[in-house]
């Protein structure tokens, strides 16, 4: 179904993507693992035909792709992505699923009867047990996507489909209905389809595929048939042994008895009775594959995600649950993963994106002094070697990603907080700045702040970090701190152990 | 590795570069523009002292609607019960002197505490209730005029006569009505709690990102609170205003309600662009004033002034995004190159 040879993808003359082959035969499902950053998403975007490839070729059922997604749809190819996008939520199965193809009508009138007969039996085929008329907005996310890969196999007589990627579909799924959406994946492969299955989450690449490829930093590792492999086996194959004596950024001093937040058995979405104590001084790592509740505890801890039951401790005040406010006032400081959605103050300039969660310095009687936020605001910059230096009044969404991280870094600092919590604090950041970052954080460490980041780079947590925590299905499964703190021993645990 | 944009620092601050500021003070290009047509075009009708009264008088109830709205609007909220609030306003304050005979200090105090009551009922359906502040204030602003009803009776109240409450706005001032004076007064309040106190930092940033200031700390629920509490109080003193200058109303407070969202839009053009505030929205209102007074003047018709304001709207908010969207091409423009 899939034949690729040669595949190099380069950026700015950095390849990101070496020499890689990967073919898929009838019928198969054929599992892609690697790390964050090994090229995986690359190499998909290469085969539908996002990016054309700057050395290498690919054929799709036997025909050469010219180049384009138009050219890699015609020959076949599809694509269901992670968090099902594209569909009108308030609208039923039977109409989404008609939408591209078209209703069929009498006289202007959509036939009700046909529509339904229609789109029953797409669903039918991929032994998707759904209603038709339900509303989308009603369905489990496995039966979404299951109701995605029936729209995919729609007959399209011009085009039809001949390999199926699926990127990453079970990462925000809970484990009840992984089986569901493994179901369809074998319903596919039995029609005759190759799949290529790209997933985080190792057992299910035991459960499903046949074979599986390794990459690593742009390069194929290997393609094994899956019972040649042990998982612990392709952990190593994921990582190589490179990361096992990185360099550490912070002495690893960890672990003091002064414990400056206690959390206790709190539930929330993808969060099962979790507990965790973060010590003054300390930088705590928390890890996860996406959907094992790493990417929400933080916002529980501070209040921006429903929180329901357990307790959260600071010094000895306890927080309510949900009021970030509140959170702010005992001492909690919080830096979102989105930035552009939950950081930034939109038409509000640096200075004042900065000052906004203490303006208390600057009140002078009557009116706040702009001179002193001013010049508080441009000694942060100077900390923070924040480009352009100075532009205290340019609009926060002018600057680069990385100097928006650093303002908002700033802005919790400046509030002289008791505990960081900080999602993915170098995300889409350039190198430059995530040094600085990087910086700031263990500065503010060893100031005894405690600083907590939950991040999907694990290789940056094992560098960073004193103690690293790792969640599978909400819960707190494991953790490892001085010379247990390695990548390979983290990720086992992490992909479910 | 992380593939998506090899794209380094932003070196510079975009420059300005248009030294003159045409586009942050076009407005007052476009008054001076005005008023040096109309002066050459109608030297005996339009230049005189009559005419800036008449002008500056008019407006200062649209002035303090504008800044009514402009409060909640910086919160990211509409209000579209300010105009009812106003009729609401000007009927309690008369039916207490008339109805009630009470004397006109508690009479105007009645009126504003019934008004700022009504803003509390809007932000606590908005806070607590997390209805939409478009559907709340729609439906609100049809209640207010259904209590305006019960208390007036349906019927038109008389005019309290005493002479305190005719002094209370014909009172002139070098020849301007003592309302320009109230204008500037509250102009001034509103200004000051917007620009200069922590207050209006956290109303601003609410109304930049409600999720990302609520993150930060913000008590997003109190400012939002805030916000429609002031802006029904300054429409319970339009009402106050209004009923004492031209008497009593039922319904004029609705056709103050589109030109004050009108020219806080076009103040948001103006001065500190894209964010609403005072001195934008005041320039706005007397901008399109000074047009209005000169083609009327000119043509003796009366459709140019809803003509006028709605196409001058519309041209310049469009005009300042097209600006907006200019510079955003440009500066991507010059990162990639």
């Amino acid at each position: 179904m899939l034949a690729a040879n040669g595949l190099t993808k380069e950026f700015g003359g950095r390849a990101v993507l070496r020499d890689v082959d990967l073919t898929i035969e009838r019928g198969e499902v054929h599992a892609l693992v690697g790390e964050n950053g090994s090229g995986k998403s690359t190499l998909i975007k290469l085969v539908t035909g996002v990016y054309a490839p700057t050395r290498g070729s690919i054929e799709i059922a036997g025909s050469r792709l010219a180049g384009g997604t138009a050219a890699a749809y015609a020959a076949g190819c599809r694509v269901v992505h992670q968090d099902v996008a594209g569909f009108v939520d308030t609208m039923t199965v039977s109409d989404n699923l008609s939408l591209a193809g078209g209703f069929p009508t009498r006289l202007g009138t959509v036939r009700g009867r046909v529509v339904r007969r229609r789109v029953a039996a797409d669903l039918a085929r991929v032994g998707v047990d759904v209603d038709p008329d339900a509303v989308i907005s009603s369905l489990t996310p496995a039966a979404r996507t299951g109701v995605a890969v029936a729209g995919v196999l729609r007959e399209d007589d011009a085009a039809p489909a001949q390999l199926i990627i699926f990127d990453e579909p079970t990462a925000t799924l809970p484990g009840n209905e992984v089986d569901e959406l493994l179901a369809t994946i074998r319903a596919v492969v039995a029609r005759g389809l190759g799949v290529l299955y790209v997933t985080h989450r190792l057992e299910e690449v035991f459960e499903v595929a046949d074979r599986v490829t390794v990459l690593r930093d742009g390069v194929r590792v290997g393609t094994w048939p899956v019972g040649e492999l042990t998982r612990s086996r392709v952990i190593q194959l994921m990582t190589g042994d490179e990361f096992e004596e990185v360099r550490r950024w912070a002495e690893r001093s960890g672990g003091k008895d002064d414990v400056a937040l206690s959390v206790r058995g709190i539930s929330a979405h993808a969060i099962d009775q979790f507990s965790l104590d973060a010590h003054r001084g300390e930088i705590l790592g928390i890890a996860g594959v996406v959907g094992s509740g790493r990417e929400s505890i933080l916002g529980a801890i501070f209040g921006s995600v429903q929180r329901a039951g357990g307790s959260i401790t600071v010094g000895s005040e306890q927080l309510p649950p949900n009021r970030p406010p509140a959170s702010v006032r005992n001492g909690l400081a919080y830096l979102p993963t989105e930035r552009r959605v939950d950081g930034m103050l939109t038409g509000l300039n640096a200075r004042e994106n900065m000052t906004i969660s203490n303006l208390a310095p600057f009140w002078k009687g009557a009116a706040m002094s702009k001179r002193a936020e001013v010049r508080e605001v441009e000694l942060w910059f100077e900390r923070f070697a924040v480009r352009p230096g100075g532009a205290t009044e340019l609009l926060l969404e002018n600057f680069s990603g990385g100097n928006q991280q650093k303002i908002l870094l700033a802005r919790l600092l400046r509030c002289d907080p008791q505990v960081l919590l900080l999602d993915e604090p170098t995300h889409g950041v350039d190198i430059a700045a995530k040094a600085e970052i990087h910086k700031q954080i263990i500065d503010a460490a060893s100031r005894g702040i405690s600083v907590i980041v939950a991040s999907s780079d694990l290789d940056e947590m094992v560098a960073l970090c004193h103690r690293v925590v790792a969640m599978w299905r909400g819960k707190n499964v494991g953790e490892w701190m001085g010379d247990q703190l390695t990548v390979s021993s983290v990720m086992e645990r992490m992909a479910g152990a | 590795m992380n593939v998506s944009t090899p794209v380094g620092e932003a070196t510079d601050p975009p420059r300005r570069r248009l030294a003159f500021g045409l586009d942050r003070f076009s407005g007052l290009y476009l008054w001076a523009i005005f008023i040096v047509t109309f002066g050459i075009w109608e030297p005996h009708l339009f230049l005189t002292v009559a005419t800036l009264h008449t002008v500056a008088d008019n407006q200062a109830m649209a002035g303090i609607m504008a800044l009514a709205v402009l409060v909640p609007l910086s919160c990211g909220a509409y209000d579209l019960s300010v105009g009812s609030v106003a009729n609401l306003s000007t009927v309690v304050v008369i039916w207490a002197q008339t109805s009630q005979h009470l004397n006109m200090g508690l009479a105007i105090a009645i009126a504003i505490a019934i008004s700022a009551a009504a803003g509390a009922l809007n932000g606590i359906l908005i806070v607590r209730l997390r209805i939409n502040s478009f559907i709340v204030t729609l439906g609100t602003a049809t209640v207010f005029t259904a209590v305006q009803g019960i208390v007036s009776g349906e019927q038109q109240p008389l005019p309290p006569i005493t002479p305190a409450w005719g002094n209370l706005t014909q009172t002139t001032i070098g020849g301007f009505q003592i309302v320009l004076l109230y204008l500037i007064v509250i102009a001034l309040i509103v200004w000051w709690a917007l620009e200069h106190t922590p207050g209006g930092r956290y109303v601003y940033a609410t109304g930049g990102n409600i999720n990302a200031a609520r993150l930060a700390g913000v008590r997003v629920d109190l400012w939002m609170f805030v916000s429609f509490v002031v802006s029904a109080t300054l429409s319970g003193v339009v009402g106050v205003l209004y009923g004492s200058l031209y008497g009593p109303a039922l319904s004029y407070g609705q056709v103050l309600l589109l030109p004050a969202f009108a020219a806080v839009f076009l103040g948001s053009t103006q001065l500190k662009r894209g964010r609403y505030n005072v001195w934008g929205s005041l320039i706005a209102v007397y901008v399109l004033a000074t047009g209005v007074e000169g083609l009327s003047l000119l043509t003796g018709v009366q459709w140019l002034n809803d003509m006028f304001d709605g196409i001058a709207l519309i041209v310049a908010v469009g005009f300042a995004g097209w600006r907006q969207r200019q510079a955003v091409s440009f500066s991507l423009k010059r990162r990639s190159g």
